[in-house]
């Protein structure tokens, strides 16, 4: 199900794609013109998405047998894996929002360690120990190679 | 004559303090790369980029490249003593290594591999060698016309072969290829899908789109994936070295597995484990005991090893010679080398001869020193796989996160990389393959520059694309490629009604 629904969405933007790309001109005079190899791209995501989704359909319709070799191939991700995905992206998210104002160099060792608690499967302290050392160790290493080694001008923020 | 000394010129620059660093530190991390399952050579490329870019050229694809052929020893050593392949090229290695392993003969099959790696690279680096510069050469007669046919070649052939579902495979080389046109268009100057932003207007940069596709989305992946129980193997570190009778039995397999590497790993989209599939199917059929296969027979790991380190190198030669990348890793050192302003094609042998010969002479030392490094730290790199994913991660995340923000000194670029994170992860949960992306991304902006200079060329006419013999031939192959599953389908439907009156 998942698997369909994501590629239904492909078609959709393909077909947005298509669109803006008429919108800038398929032909300029005799050379193709801006929208023409974004329209190419979108016209073949399109199709292979359609034939996608009607080869799926037809391979699920035929019998139950072969319903359920396609629910077993279809790979959908469980709750507890997508609520990992979540918290790890959202991580970064919050990190990508409050890096300017707190500083990079600061925020990582809270980071990394908050990562490190989205990854562990428990929570004995040897592992906590573990985690807040790797924290601290990955930070050190980030300044010195990127601030002092490849000079990256990184938000200092309260420092 | 000359490559001799061209040879010579690259392994002296290749024998200096800074090369040699560079390729020892990229023959590690490939090494360690090569053992760890969750992460493969083109994310740990991918990461590495945007760190490596403000190195010398020749320094970084030094050690760029080393990680790629790094990775196939690699592979080797926990498909062996764990019967896990720490990449897919080391796959065929599992079916007679891991038996071998169970029979207490971990450090022959240790030693057969590795100097079957080390001979099926340095058979690869000399033909490397002794091709690149005169295909080069030759390519130089290649106008727009025969590029641009070249390139829908490579693009159809990579996304044919690629992957195993074709539909998908082209529904990614589609997303690539509208990626490569994000930002302002060459010709007339307006913008194309930059959504209303500033940052869009110069494009997507390739290394945020490889790092988000492969790094991110590789750990996001593996966040589903439980570690499988492994039992540690015991051996010696003195069996690790090759026997002879072991060299004298297996000579046929490693010469038709490093020839076979090398000829699959030019093709573009077959690639390594292609070639390691292929090798060992031919080394079966020559066996005079092809019931062994499967239970341990030296000949099944010397052979498809000996391959994917030959087609790793092979790889490289329609890289540097036409710019033409044939897989993903590839392509992210495509990227690599356009990053650091060199454009790879037929033009890189004759003016930067200073970047290529010492590049190859890396391959030479970067082979030697591998043998070393495999032998002496097959231990460390054994227990590699126990190290929890719960601390690799993190840090790997960390350098997502700092490399992304060093390549423009943007956090737009890190919330793109995420996404393009997310969007990696969608398509390996669902089975998309994310090697034509990058080789779209890639080659599209090139393809689609090929395409409008040719129209130019004939004032609109179409026609322009078949008045070359070259180009006439390559897009009748990508045709037939393309219309290969039709006839399957043709002959499907056809045969039954034929056997029935």
């Amino acid at each position: 199900m998942g698997e369909r629904l994501f590629t239904a969405a492909i078609c959709l933007f393909a077909i947005f794609i298509i669109w803006q790309s008429y919108n800038y001109g398929i032909l300029s005079s005799t050379i193709t013109g801006p929208g023409f190899f974004p329209a190419i791209a979108g016209i073949l995501m399109l199709v292979s998405a359609g034939t996608s989704l009607v080869m799926r359909s037809r391979a699920s319709s035929i019998n139950v047998k072969q319903k359920q070799q396609a629910a077993a191939a279809d790979d959908a991700p469980k709750w507890d894996e997508l609520l990992r995905v979540a918290l790890l992206v959202g991580l970064t998210a919050l990190f990508i929002v409050l890096a300017p104002h707190v500083g990079m160099i600061v925020l990582t060792p809270f980071y990394i360690f908050a990562c490190f608690l989205v990854l562990a499967p428990d929570y004995t302290p040897s592992r906590l120990l573990m985690g807040v050392l790797t924290a601290f160790l990955f930070t050190l290493a980030a300044w010195a190679i990127f601030d002092k080694g490849l000079g990256v001008p990184m938000p200092r923020g309260i420092l | 004559m000359e490559i001799f000394s061209d040879l010579f010129y690259g392994l002296s620059v290749a024998s200096s303090a800074p090369m040699l660093l560079a390729t020892f530190l990229g023959v590690l991390l490939g090494l360690a790369i090569g053992v760890l399952p969750a992460m493969g050579p083109p994310a740990a490329l991918a990461i590495l980029l945007p760190i490596v870019v403000s190195f010398q050229p020749a320094v970084a694809v030094a050690g760029l490249a080393g990680v790629y052929y790094g990775a196939m020893y690699g592979g080797a050593v926990t498909s062996i003593l764990l019967g896990i392949p720490g990449e897919s090229a080391a796959m065929m290695t599992t079916l007679d290594g891991y038996p071998m392993s169970k029979k207490g003969e971990a450090g022959r099959a240790l030693g057969i591999a590795t100097f079957a790696s080390f001979v099926g690279g340095f058979i690869a680096i000399v033909l490397f060698t002794a091709i690149a510069a005169p295909f080069a050469e030759f390519a130089l007669r290649f106008g727009p016309i025969e590029m641009t046919a070249l390139m829908v070649m490579t693009l159809v052939f990579s996304t044919s072969l690629g992957g195993e579902d074709r539909a998908k495979s082209f529904v990614a080389l589609g997303l690539g290829l509208w990626l490569g046109t994000v930002g302002l268009d060459i010709v007339s100057g307006s913008p194309r899908f930059n959504f209303g932003t500033f940052e869009l207007l110069e494009g997507i940069e390739f290394t945020v789109i490889a790092i988000g596709m492969y790094g991110v989305g590789e750990i996001l992946a593996s966040l589903g994936e439980t570690a499988p129980a492994v039992e540690r193997k015991r051996y010696a570190l003195r069996a690790l070295l090759p026997r002879i009778s072991d060299i004298t039995k297996t000579w046929k397999d490693l010469g038709a597995g490093s020839i076979i590497g090398f000829v699959v790993g030019v093709l573009p989209g077959a690639g390594a484990t292609a070639a390691t599939i292929f090798s060992y199917a031919f080394s079966k059929r020559i066996s005079r005991h092809p019931e062994t296969f499967g239970q341990g027979a030296p000949e099944g790991i010397a052979s498809p090893e000996a391959a994917n380190n030959s087609a790793s190198y092979a790889a490289m030669i329609p890289l540097f010679t036409l710019g033409i990348p044939g897989s993903g890793t590839t392509a992210i050192m495509l990227g690599g080398l356009l990053m650091l302003g060199l454009q790879p094609g037929p033009l890189l042998f004759e003016q930067h001869p200073d970047f290529v010969w010492p590049v190859i002479g890396t391959f030479y030392t970067g082979n030697l020193m591998l043998v070393v490094l495999t032998i002496v730290l097959t231990p460390v790199l054994a227990s590699l796989v126990f190290v929890p994913t719960a601390y690799l991660f993190p840090i790997v995340m960390g350098i997502v996160v700092y490399g992304v923000f060093s390549v423009n000194y943007s956090f737009f670029d890190l919330s793109l990389a995420m996404g393009f994170g997310v969007l990696g992860y969608l398509f390996r949960k669902f089975s998309y393959p994310s090697v034509p992306v990058l080789l779209g991304l890639v080659l599209g902006p090139i393809l689609e520059q090929n395409v409008r200079r040719s129209l130019i060329m004939s004032d609109g006419d179409v026609g322009i694309f078949v008045s070359s013999t070259l180009s006439v031939i390559f897009l009748l192959l990508s045709a037939g490629l393309l219309l290969l599953p039709l006839f399957n389908w043709a002959k499907v439907r056809l045969l039954p009604s034929r056997a029935t009156p």
